[in-house]
């Protein structure tokens, strides 16, 4: 069963009436004739979770992936903290203070963990190895610190790609389904850590299948299908919505 | 929190990082224990490779006195191979980027050194270097296009360059005399050569230390583990590549110049022969690529095993050494490095 | 309707196709904790269920494109589990796989050859493509064109009618109304029906649950890789709780 001390999720400045942290605007992408994302708008507000979510083939992940600069959108624009980075490369988008992961996780295989987050971190070097040593205590993987990235299992190459997230500080965390094959143990873990990032006042915008806790964490979702955002508001309100219900479950 | 419970039994987490397991193996065990620490020998490592280098290259620098001209020629050889070798793993080993244009690096620079001797615009010794330099410029040059090529792509436009290199310098006869190839003054004393050649591998052996332990080395080697992932972290990969690029660009140019400066003649098939190449990824592979040592012991053992076994017959040569690269990459693709760590008889260390 | 496209099943209270206790996933992950399911001559059965659910992972497990960890899977009384796919297709299960994979510079009539592949009398091939025609005659009407240049929907039937060319006792389908627009849902779905009063048997898996099941003799819903409800289509149709797995609990 759960566990009984799950983490809670209040944002900690109320930010709603701020500008929005992240926009997206009319953003369109075609695959050959496949029209993964027709005129997505999308707006991140900055201390709270958002989510993203949709049945197979709505356009998550071209969203995530066109928002974070791997994939160039047709049409559109998309701000970030009063930048328009639409045609920006992803190491620049990185660099402004948006940072990812991958729902296959992508760790540098011939690097150690400790390595993997070094490796990445902007900066003075010998600070870097105490934050990486740091963020790998809070998630019980000083033992494995030394281990290289191949040789860790699943969950703790989770554990360590999500550690290497916060290398930088960034102000917007985009996890892409990152409960995905992950079981009630790893999942606490994940939760605890996303819990603290959201109390430090960090953004997370995030998409995955895990309906449940896409409803217990967001403050605010966004449905997707066929690349349309086709209902938008909180988790209560989303999950009233027929239309939400068809989109999944069929009509 | 309802309506998660699994119908069947709870999974049975066997480690504080949650995996479950079941089957044999589609999630690793991962004991915390199971990490091995390193050896102790291995912090010593820069000290013992200190020592070791201090000591080759005493052996080295003393060797003139005691050889022969074919054993000179022979271990002149030996350290062309080996700065041959250990440059192409900076691009290729370090940074995943594996070129089959090595060749053209060594041909450019042999053509440069070669006509600035020949136009006796520079002693030899600047010629050296200015033709390190030169080949660096023009793999600066090419850089940025070709590195954004993925993997076989890359490699083949390599080659392509190679060949077109070879091409342009054979049709430029007003600059390079063409077909009819460059010949330097006839120079006896084999050792001065000998000397430039060890100087210009120790630098080779030191870079790739360097490049090795250091943070530039780790960024490389994150590149090549997965660069869509080290972009999305904000690295700068077009930067490191290029400068990895650069690098190991040098040391084929300059050897070239030596190379030239030695043998008395060059011209464009002999230079930018696709052997060249072939002998710097066979001895790299062969020992271990993407790492510090088995360039470099790759490129004695096997340059002293082929000098020796079938030098004489240069149809056989080229073939062995293509057929070792074809099985290296098909059952050993890590060299002898990962079959002595596989065995546990080496650490997987980055210092090696 | 012309012939069956399907070889004589056995009685209709014999699984034709059996997976028991199957356990499968891919490297480190595993995505299939021990799902049973039974697939008779005649029948169409749905495997619907969230994502992550693992439907796509129990069809590649039974083609051999997974070797199973632990569990059976048994064919007409054979025991397959994890044969090489190509044995697997050679024995009568035939595939569509996700994503209207189509040979998009081939022909209508040459992809459909493709599938026609380890058949080897030509006079075999020639029938089966008369009934494949016979099912889906847009695809006959287009038979020189290109597959690449067909909308998705003219593609999904290409998918299916290119597995039935092997004339095989099962089609496994993998989503496939995934991506398509409304009209086209619709026609995959009177293909289906069609290809049942052929006498084909058919093993779905879905996302639109509620047409699947509409179409379905027997469902099975699967949640994280785990058998959780099944029964009769439309009794799973009308179970709320299955509509609740959806948006989690």
């Amino acid at each position: 069963m759960s566990a009984t001390n799950r983490p809670t999720f209040a944002p900690a400045v109320d930010t709603a009436n701020a500008p929005p942290l992240l926009s997206v605007r009319g953003v369109s992408k075609q695959f050959g004739g496949v029209k993964a994302l027709a005129g997505v708008d999308l707006a991140v507000q900055a201390g709270r979770v958002t989510g993203v979510i949709g049945p197979n083939g709505s356009g998550k992940s071209t969203l995530f992936n066109v928002i974070t600069g791997l994939t160039r959108a047709d049409s559109g624009s998309i701000e970030f903290d009063g930048t328009a980075i639409t045609r920006f490369a992803p190491d620049r988008i990185n660099r402004l203070g948006m940072a990812r992961t991958f729902q296959l996780t992508r760790l540098f295989g011939g690097l150690t963990a400790a390595e993997n987050m070094v490796v990445v971190a902007r900066g003075d070097r010998a600070s870097a190895w105490q934050r990486a040593d740091a963020e790998l205590e809070f998630l019980s993987l000083t033992p494995v610190r030394d281990e290289y990235g191949d040789n860790l299992s699943y969950g703790q190459q989770k554990l360590v790609e999500f550690a290497r997230l916060t290398m930088n500080d960034p102000k917007l965390l985009m996890l892409d389904e990152p409960f995905a094959g992950v079981n009630p143990v790893l999942e606490q873990k994940l939760l605890e850590r996303m819990a603290a990032w959201v109390d430090e006042g960090k953004t997370i915008l995030l998409t995955d299948h895990e309906m449940a806790i896409m409803m217990e964490i967001c403050h605010d979702i966004f449905v997707l299908d066929y690349g349309e955002v086709i209902a938008h508001g909180t988790p209560a309100e989303v999950r009233a919505d027929e239309r939400v219900m068809e989109a999944y479950f069929g009509r | 929190m309802t309506g998660r419970t699994p119908v069947a039994d709870q999974p049975r987490p066997d480690d504080s990082s949650g995996v479950t397991v079941s089957g044999d193996g589609l999630a690793a065990t991962s004991d915390v224990a199971r990490v091995k620490p390193l050896p102790g020998w291995e912090r010593r490592l820069p000290a013992i490779y200190l020592v070791l280098l201090a000591i080759a290259v005493a052996g080295l620098l003393g060797f003139p006195r005691v050889a022969n001209a074919y054993n000179l020629t022979l271990a002149l050889t030996v350290l062309l191979t080996v700065s041959l070798a250990t440059s192409w793993n900076m691009i290729s080993g370090f940074a995943g980027y594996t070129s089959f244009g090595h060749a053209g690096f060594f041909g450019i620079g042999s053509y440069i050194g070669a006509l600035l001797i020949f136009n006796e615009t520079m002693p030899w010794i600047p010629a050296m270097v200015t033709a390190g330099v030169g080949t660096s410029l023009v793999a600066l040059l090419i850089g940025y296009p070709t590195l954004r090529l993925r993997g076989p792509y890359f490699a083949i436009t390599m080659l392509g360059l190679s060949e077109i290199a070879r091409i342009v310098v054979t049709a430029w006869e007003s600059l390079t005399r063409g077909g009819l190839g460059v010949y330097l003054p006839i120079v006896r004393d084999t050792r001065p050569n000998y000397y430039a050649m060890l100087v210009l591998t120790v630098v080779a052996v030191v870079v790739s230390y360097f490049i090795g332990t250091s943070a530039f080395g780790l960024t490389l080697r994150s590149i090549r583990d997965d660069e869509v992932a080290a972009q999305a972290m904000g690295v700068h990969t077009t930067r490191y590549k290029i400068a990895a690029f650069t690098l190991s660009a040098f040391f084929p140019g300059a050897a070239g110049a030596i190379y030239a400066r030695h043998v008395g003649f060059i011209d464009p098939p002999t230079v930018f022969a696709v052997i060249w190449s072939i002998r710097a990824i066979a001895t790299a592979i062969l020992g271990g690529q993407g790492t510090i040592l088995g360039p470099i012991v790759g490129a004695v053992a096997l340059t002293l095993v082929s000098e020796q076994v079938w030098a004489e017959n240069p149809f056989l040569y080229q073939v062995l050494f293509g057929g070792l690269i074809v099985v290296i990459v098909l059952f050993l693709p890590g060299g002898m490095m990962e079959l002595l760590q596989r065995r546990g008889w080496l650490p997987r260390s980055r210092r090696l | 309707m012309a012939d069956d496209l399907a070889r004589p099943g056995n009685g209709a209270a014999e699984a034709l196709l059996r997976i028991e206790g199957l356990e499968a996933g891919y490297g480190k992950v595993q995505i299939l904790h021990g799902v049973s399911l039974d697939v008779r001559a005649g029948e169409i059965v749905s495997i619907i269920g969230p994502n992550g659910a693992g439907k796509s992972t129990v069809l590649k497990s039974i083609l051999g494109m997974i070797k199973p960890a632990a569990g059976d899977v048994t064919f007409a009384g054979e025991t397959i589990t994890g044969l090489r796919t190509d044995l697997v297709v050679r024995r009568g299960i035939g595939y569509v796989p996700q994503g209207r994979i189509v040979f998009r510079d081939m022909t209508v009539v040459e992809n459909l050859e493709m599938g026609a592949y380890t058949v080897r009398e030509k006079a075999a091939v020639q029938e089966a493509m008369d009934q494949v025609f016979a099912i889906f005659p847009r695809l006959a009407e287009r038979r020189r064109q290109a597959a690449g240049t067909m909308s998705g929907g003219e593609q999904q039937m290409l998918a299916m009618g290119r597995a039935l060319m092997a004339s095989p006792r099962v089609v496994l389908m993998d989503e496939p109304s995934l991506g398509l627009a409304p009209l086209f849902v619709e026609l995959v779905f009177e293909k289906l029906e069609a290809l049942k009063a052929a006498g084909m048997t058919l093993l779905l898996v879905e996302q639109n649950a509620v047409r699947s099941l509409a179409i379905s003799d027997r469902g099975y819903v699967l949640e994280l890789g785990r058998n959780r409800f099944e029964g009769p289509g439309a009794d799973l149709l009308a179970d709320d709780r299955v509509r609740k797995l959806y948006l989690g609990g």
